[in-house]
């Protein structure tokens, strides 16, 4: 019996919440994501950065220091990998 | 992380962007709405004392006004929230749409000089069908109503023509009134209300 390997860039509970989180949105800031996920500032950042590095967000920042301003955003790449990783996971079920 | 927890991670991340999901720019249509009706009403009474064709390029004020204020709201909205949603995006694509078409239109047809023969109309259905889109996308039905009057009022507009014509521009502020304000404050209230 075949499973489907899973993508191990969204096989992480925080990474998999933030792209299911901006999967349903047009756009989220990272403060509304750290109250969303509950994680720490720094987790956080280092995830969206792993997530931006694999090309599935886009991350828009502004400002420094307190008065920053990020804003991260699905791309086209991220909405086909949380499809494919959602069917590699349903395949796992219907075996 | 077993399979299963990552499909209800998953299914319980969305469930609470959902209910995050408040409906933002509530205070545009009024702002909108007032703009335009009080322009458009002082372009009427201008045009009935002046009879100058400066009158009727008070429609500038509208975009100079409006589009500072209309940044100022959503800015305020999206630090409130801090959250975009697809539906508030294609709303205000459309909107950022109209007052192109609004704005475009107004120049082309007022260099051309023949303002009286489908601007008005025009922007009168751009306002109708942007109340409906808007009331479709945020399920508010006296929207989608006063979407719908604003639209069929334009239909009728462009029987306003001739000696008529300057009668086009009442049929705005009746629209801006319609379509924008009075939905736009029944909205801000269910809201307030929770209804």
């Amino acid at each position: 019996m075949e499973f489907k390997d899973l993508d191990p860039i969204l096989h992480n509970e925080l990474r998999l919440k933030v792209m299911a989180a901006l999967d349903s949105l047009a756009d989220a800031d990272f403060v509304y994501l750290k109250k969303l996920t509950k994680a720490t500032a720094g987790n956080l950042s280092v995830q969206i950065t792993k997530l931006e590095e694999a090309g599935y967000i886009k991350v828009s920042r502004s400002g420094e220091g307190r008065g920053s301003h990020t804003v991260c955003r699905i791309t086209p790449a991220g909405i086909s990998a949380l499809k494919r990783y959602q069917h590699a996971l349903l395949s796992y079920f219907s075996r | 992380m077993e399979e299963f927890d990552a499909l209800e991670v998953i299914a319980r991340t969305k469930g609470k962007v959902e209910m995050d999901n408040v409906p933002t720019g509530q205070k545009l249509f009024p702002m909108w709405g007032w703009l335009t009706a009080v322009t458009y009403l002082l372009e009427f009474v201008l045009w009935q004392v002046f009879h100058g064709e400066w009158c009727l390029w008070l429609w500038i004020a509208i975009p100079l006004v409006g589009l500072p204020l209309m940044y100022i709201i959503i800015h305020r909205d999206h630090e409130r929230t801090h959250i975009r949603t697809h539906e508030s995006r294609l709303v205000l694509d459309y909107w950022i749409f109209a007052a192109c078409v609004f704005g475009a239109g107004g120049f082309l047809f007022g260099f051309l000089g023949v303002y009286e023969v489908a601007e008005n109309p025009l922007i009168c259905l751009l306002i109708g069908i942007g109340a409906f889109i808007t009331g479709e996308v945020v399920r508010f039905r006296p929207m989608i109503v006063g979407g719908l009057a604003g639209s069929g009022l334009g239909v009728v507009s462009f029987i306003l023509q001739g000696d008529l014509w300057i009668y086009q521009i009442l049929c705005i502020v009746v629209v801006a009134v319609v379509s924008l304000i009075i939905p736009g404050y029944l909205f801000e209230n269910s809201l307030k209300h929770g209804i």
